[in-house]
């Protein structure tokens, strides 16, 4: 076995670490929103982002690199899907995000509230989407057919355009500001 | 009206992303992340062998704090003779008090921790 010390693979471990460093500062937000738009609260979004970050720092040296990013989406659709029930001090905390005239991040963003009228499957396809993921992608993601993927695509950008319409009529100050 | 559509959620998209970056540190998050990935606190790091040493538990707390090689192995796992082989190779930074080795707890943290990053490449 040779080693060749200028290899990228052999930089040791602050070049591994430097690497993860770079890669959670790059997707560390992304995921959060990613999280948020699943329909959990921000907080909570929080918490399972890091859960999802530690899953896949404990596997950073066998990850393939291309792949890191649809396995933290993976990771966090999974965390967020099998996540025990809210507990009441996440309702304290809602209730102190939304004293009158301060509303919760999670209720002051259209995106976030496009995301919670769907049904959970549409609702991760259609949060993919937006962040760029491609059908394969996001069908490789979900573990369902591309076929499948699309049509949720369908469906909620029809839903969602009828509510968002809907919702702008009214009240067309509101989302503006 | 479709182009409409599209541009609200990802000016939406992108409003909130920019108020999560605003609001949240990525620093204070990698710490959270490494403290979750630390083992938990071994209980009885402060069980003494000996009553010499009874005497720091009134001190007020430092910074700082140096295990003992026998505590190393406590919360490694391993043998001590296996700890002395990472102090004399170099992989564990120790500082020599009179004949023994005292070592940083955090530098026992940071080892535990790189081991995740090259547990199948080295």
């Amino acid at each position: 076995v040779t080693i060749i010390p200028e290899m990228p693979m052999s930089s040791g471990r602050s070049g591994a670490r430097e690497e993860f460093e770079a890669f959670y500062a790059d997707q560390f937000h992304r995921l959060i929103l990613f999280c948020c738009r699943l329909g959990v609260s921000r907080h909570t979004a929080q918490d399972i982002a890091q859960e999802a970050f530690v899953q896949v720092f404990k596997r950073w040296a066998v990850i393939n690199r291309g792949a890191a990013l649809a396995y933290l989406r993976k990771t966090a659709y999974h965390l967020v899907i099998k996540r025990p029930a809210e507990q009441p001090s996440a309702d304290i905390s809602d209730k102190v995000c939304s004293l009158p005239g301060v509303l919760a991040f999670e209720d002051r963003h259209v995106i976030i509230q496009a995301g919670r009228r769907l049904p959970s499957q549409q609702q991760a396809v259609f949060a993919l989407h937006y962040d760029g993921y491609s059908t394969e992608e996001i069908a490789e993601i979900l573990d369902i057919g591309a076929a499948t993927v699309r049509s949720h695509l369908r469906h909620a950008r029809d839903h969602l355009r009828e509510w968002l319409a809907h919702e702008k009529g009214p009240a067309d100050g509101k989302e503006r500001r | 009206m479709s182009e409409g559509f599209d541009e609200i959620l990802r000016a939406s998209h992108d409003a909130a992303l920019k108020e999560l970056q605003n609001t949240v540190s990525v620093d204070a998050g990698l710490a959270d992340l490494y403290g979750r990935l630390r083992p938990p606190a071994p209980k009885q790091p402060e069980r003494k062998g000996n009553g010499r040493r009874s005497r720091d538990d009134e001190r007020p707390r430092v910074q700082v704090k140096f295990l003992t090689v026998a505590e190393v192995a406590a919360v490694m796992r391993v043998s001590k003779m296996t700890v002395y082989r990472l102090v004399h190779g170099g992989e564990l930074p120790a500082i020599r008090v009179g004949r023994s080795f005292r070592i940083p707890e955090q530098a026992v943290h940071d080892y535990l921790l790189d081991a995740y990053l090259d547990h199948e490449v080295g």
